[in-house]
């Protein structure tokens, strides 16, 4: 049968999080949820699941934390569960995030559809599909706003900056949605009831051929407060005006 | 604290999100007093209504905790939609004194319409003199054939039937039994609706009988003996009231904290003023407390333990408390609590009617003084 | 470890990396996948500019041909123009790399083996430093330098296999979808300054022109009716953090503010000095919104 693995992430919700006077963060209330968009790649698991006439299975990269992830996932309509345990989870940057999760998929029999989310809400990297298509030298596609499953082709439409993409490739492959691909459903009460009776598959890293340690190595995280600028344009023609705020907004990157 | 177990917590993410993507844009029309009864049914659908019902019955067999936890979040967004959006306490009555006969005939009943039936026990001379009532119900054959009025009946508008307390017998003292009457029985009329100040979107009014003729299998209970029925399930009832009182102040804090954090005074944010930590901290401490309470009554309930005395205490400190909280959630924000962009206003009005329905705080200390100086 | 290159599906963005690169002190080369991206950035100062060509339409579909290539000069940067196809070859090249990468560096500055980058985290609610050794790949967003003219640079073309497992089937110009504000890069948000239903159109257009969605205060949504109230901002709205927050007519009353604080740059447009907007503001154009706003859809699209 085939099998749609979606990769989804386990993270700290960042409404909670507080900063404390020296600017470090304090994230000792804070709870964990499953990563905004992961919500959107599972129903597009599912959906997937639905023309192939495969079945789910979700699979994170996480520390021992991310055990609570699995019912949650679960219960968006996954089939089964995988769980990479490692404590190497907390330093990971998207070099190693992906090569666990490639080292799983490797693992799990009759893959045909990887998805995972274009990113997560902790880092937004969006570096994971592509990682594990590179990894697993599998083809890719990012910006997925929309999918289709004619037996064994996908078709993805792409979301540019001002245009779209119609693409097409055979399975098996790596996608990455946005959060337009689909409406994430509410998870009704029952499916969460239904959850905890699903297979979970527990991994270390032992079990996966993995590279854990971090390319990338934090120096610090601090605490980000918005001080606004109060730049106020009131001289000069409307013009001069515009131009001006044009100029600035471009500076800043925001255009 | 009560910890709520991985599912619980589930079940409650779920609800926010129903919360945070279906309920908060309709707040508007429930303030205009229309009630989006299609939440009920998205509701029903994945699986928030009753609950607490056996599967057998449409439910899930959950515990007072779930529920409790589900009121607590729709509080603190509304409270029209917190009463009715999850366990209907009929039903919890039905399983306990309903016969099988009567489970078979009503139960499709809440399958079907997660808040079927309502309470109809006030009448215009019996408040919280819940047997003082003047309807009556005269047995006719095989049929009862009630007469009477009830009034201060909540969500008319949205229930089908109500539970309805009536005399049966003159002579004998507490000669009182429950009839389940549906609303569109022949004799059967609403009266008027109220204009309130708060809970706006339940329609609250009037209900007349006028010779309803009811098969007696929707007599509940024992005859003459449904008295302690209506106060049962006034203790399960208030103690979802002493549930959305935890939750609309927790809202309402929510809001004044957002504000006293952004709003600058004399050159700083008024957060650090020590006069608003003091405000705040009181309001966290007895926010706290309430809910500390409510958790430990219905962790009772779900013990299988009587909770007429917890659920009065529950209900009385809850009430003030919210009532204490959403006052100074607005003094808080000064002017801008008064306008309507904050919803302060709102909490506050809402906060009135947990001191009065169910049961007012005055028949809480009743009860909890009676149990206390036995 | 020596060179940078540098990637951009977009021609100005090219040059601003190319400029960022000579910020540094170095001469960076120019990556391009057809002959006619080689031609719109041979002007913008790069040591060479580098076509990679094969049977794919698709630059992100050379990302092995272009890792082996970093991989063989010993490339120690790879630096990539924030677009969705630039993160998406970014990522990929990062990954046959087997290296670090940085995505949407706020910052990025060279430190001994390696760069040292900065990035948001928690949707802005803290920074992250971080340090990659070389090799690694950087994406940067815009306006980070400013692109400088130079005479052409060489141009060089290298033939090679592209992954052609992906297949382009049509290219059609964006049809907006439903509002989302939650996922949205760019809002205009409309206040009460505008006067009649029809003047939305002005802020409809400004929408269109940006790519931004469109959203509004409580009273335009709940009073007027003139946008669903799912659109409107505010502490009983939808609270959003966008990259760009442009608000016209709204004089920026706290309970407004407090849904678009988290925005990083917000700008206010409006005709009362003194209103509130411009202390919560990072720009603000005092003047009449009727005559600002227009002019300012035309100077974008003419830009």
């Amino acid at each position: 049968m085939k099998r749609i693995v979606v990769c989804y992430k386990w993270v700290l919700d960042e409404a909670y999080i507080r900063l404390n006077a020296d600017m470090t963060l304090d994230t000792n209330q804070v709870d964990h949820k499953i990563s905004d968009y992961d919500r959107n790649a599972i129903e597009a698991g599912v959906q997937a699941a639905k023309a192939l006439e495969g079945t789910t299975m979700g699979l994170t990269f996480g520390t021992a934390e991310a055990k609570q992830s699995l019912k949650a996932a679960l219960s968006r309509g996954l089939d089964e569960s995988c769980w990479v345990n490692a404590e190497e989870a907390s330093q990971a940057d998207g070099a190693a995030t992906a090569s666990a999760l490639a080292g799983a998929i490797s693992r799990i029999e009759d893959v045909s559809l990887v998805i995972c989310a274009e990113g997560a809400s902790d880092t937004f990297a969006r570096q994971t599909a592509p990682r594990i298509g590179a990894l697993l030298d599998l083809p890719v596609v990012t910006s997925v706003c929309a999918m289709e499953l004619l037996g064994n082709t996908l078709l993805a439409t792409r979301k540019l900056k001002d245009s779209t993409e119609t693409l097409e490739v055979e399975l098996p492959c790596v996608v990455a949605v946005l959060p337009e691909v689909n409406a994430a459903p509410i998870p009704g009460l029952k499916a969460v009831l239904a959850a905890g009776k699903k297979p979970v598959t527990e991994l270390t890293p032992e079990d996966i051929e993995a590279d854990l340690s971090p390319r990338a190595k934090v120096e610090q995280v601090r605490g980000y407060v918005m001080d606004r600028k109060n730049v106020v344009l009131k001289e000069g023609s409307a013009q001069e005006k515009v131009t001006e705020l044009l100029a600035h907004l471009r500076k800043e990157g925001v255009l | 604290m009560f910890a709520l177990t991985e599912e619980q917590q589930l079940m409650v993410s779920s609800a926010k999100e129903f919360i945070e993507a279906e309920l908060k844009p309709r707040i508007p029309e429930l303030e205009a007093n229309q009630f989006p009864a299609d939440l009920i049914d998205k509701l029903h659908e994945l699986g928030f209504m009753n609950m607490m019902l056996p599967e057998e019955y449409g439910g899930l067999g959950e515990r007072m905790t779930t529920h409790m936890a589900i009121v607590e979040e729709f509080a603190k967004v509304n409270l029209t939609m917190a009463i009715v959006a999850n366990q209907n306490m009929v039903g919890e009555l039905l399983l306990d004194f309903a016969t099988e006969e009567q489970k078979k005939l009503f139960f499709p009943k809440y399958s079907e319409d997660g808040n079927w039936a309502g309470f109809g026990f006030t009448e215009p001379t019996a408040g919280s003199d819940a047997g003082g009532i003047q309807t009556t119900a005269v047995k006719d054959g095989d049929d009862w054939i009630i007469n009477g009025q009830k009034t201060f009946i909540s969500y008319i508008n949205i229930c089908s039937a109500f539970l309805v307390s009536a005399k049966t017998n003159e002579t004998d003292e507490g000669g009182i039994s429950l009839f389940l009457v549906e609303k569109d029985l022949p004799g059967v009329e609403v009266g008027s609706i109220f204009h309130k100040l708060g809970m706006h979107g339940s329609e609250t009014g009037e209900l007349f009988f006028k010779d309803v003729r009811v098969p007696s299998i929707y007599m509940i209970g024992t005859e003459n003996w449904g008295l302690p029925l209506v106060l049962k399930v006034l203790d399960e009832a208030r103690l979802a009231i002493a549930m959305c009182g935890v939750g609309m102040a927790q809202g309402a804090l929510d809001i004044a904290k957002a504000f006293v954090k952004e709003r600058e005074q004399f050159g700083r944010k008024i957060k650090s003023f020590q006069g608003i930590k003091w405000y705040i901290a009181e309001m966290e401490t007895k926010i706290s407390a309430a809910r500390a309470l409510v958790y430990d009554v219905a962790n009772d309930y779900d013990n299988g333990r009587l909770i007429t005395v917890g659920t009065a205490k529950a209900k009385l400190f809850s009430a003030q408390m919210c009532m204490e909280v959403t006052d100074m959630a607005i003094q808080l924000c000064g002017g801008y609590g008064l306008v309507d962009d904050f919803g302060l206003e709102r909490y506050f009005r809402d906060a009135k009617i947990l001191s009065i329905t169910e049961g007012t705080s005055e028949i809480m200390k009743v009860l909890i003084a009676q149990d206390a100086l036995r | 470890m020596s060179g940078i290159y540098v990637y951009s599906d977009e021609a100005n963005l090219a040059g601003e990396l190319l400029g960022f690169a000579a910020g540094m002190g170095r001469q960076a080369t120019a990556v391009v996948f057809s002959q006619e991206e080689a031609e719109a950035v041979k002007g913008f100062g790069a040591e060479k500019v580098l076509i990679f060509s094969g049977d794919s339409p698709l630059a992100e579909q050379y990302a092995k041909a272009l890792a082996t290539y970093l991989d063989a000069e010993q490339a120690e940067l790879f630096l990539v123009g924030m677009t969705p196809r630039g993160r998406e070859l970014a990522a990929r090249v990062a990954g046959y790399l087997g290296c670090g990468m940085a995505s949407d560096a706020l910052s990025l500055t060279p430190v001994e083996g390696g760069f040292k980058a900065e990035k948001m985290l928690y949707g802005g609610v803290a920074i992250l430093a971080e340090t990659l050794e070389s090799p690694c790949v950087v994406t940067l967003s815009s306006g980070k330098a400013e692109v400088k003219s130079a005479p052409d640079s060489p141009i060089e073309t290298l033939d090679v296999q592209a992954d052609t497992r992906v297949r382009l089937v049509a290219t059609e110009p964006l049809v907006k979808q439903g509002v989302d504000l939650n996922a949205a890069e760019k809002v205009v948000g409309v206040g009460l300054g505008l006067s009649k239903q029809e003047d939305m159109r002005i802020a409809e257009e400004l929408a269109e022109t940006l790519g931004a969605e469109l959203a509004c205060t409580r009273s335009v949504a709940e009073e007027r009716n003139w946008l669903p109230v799912e659109q409107y901002l505010g502490i009983s709205g939808a609270i959003i953090k966008p990259q760009l927050y442009l608000s016209m007519g709204i004089s920026g009353q706290i309970q407004h503010i407090i849904g678009v604080r988290d925005a990083k740059i917000i700008v206010g447009i409006d005709t009362n000095e003194n209103a509130p907007i411009f202390k919560a503001a990072d720009y603000g154009i005092v003047g009449d919104l009727y005559e600002i706003v227009p002019l300012l859809t035309e100077t974008i699209k003419n830009a």
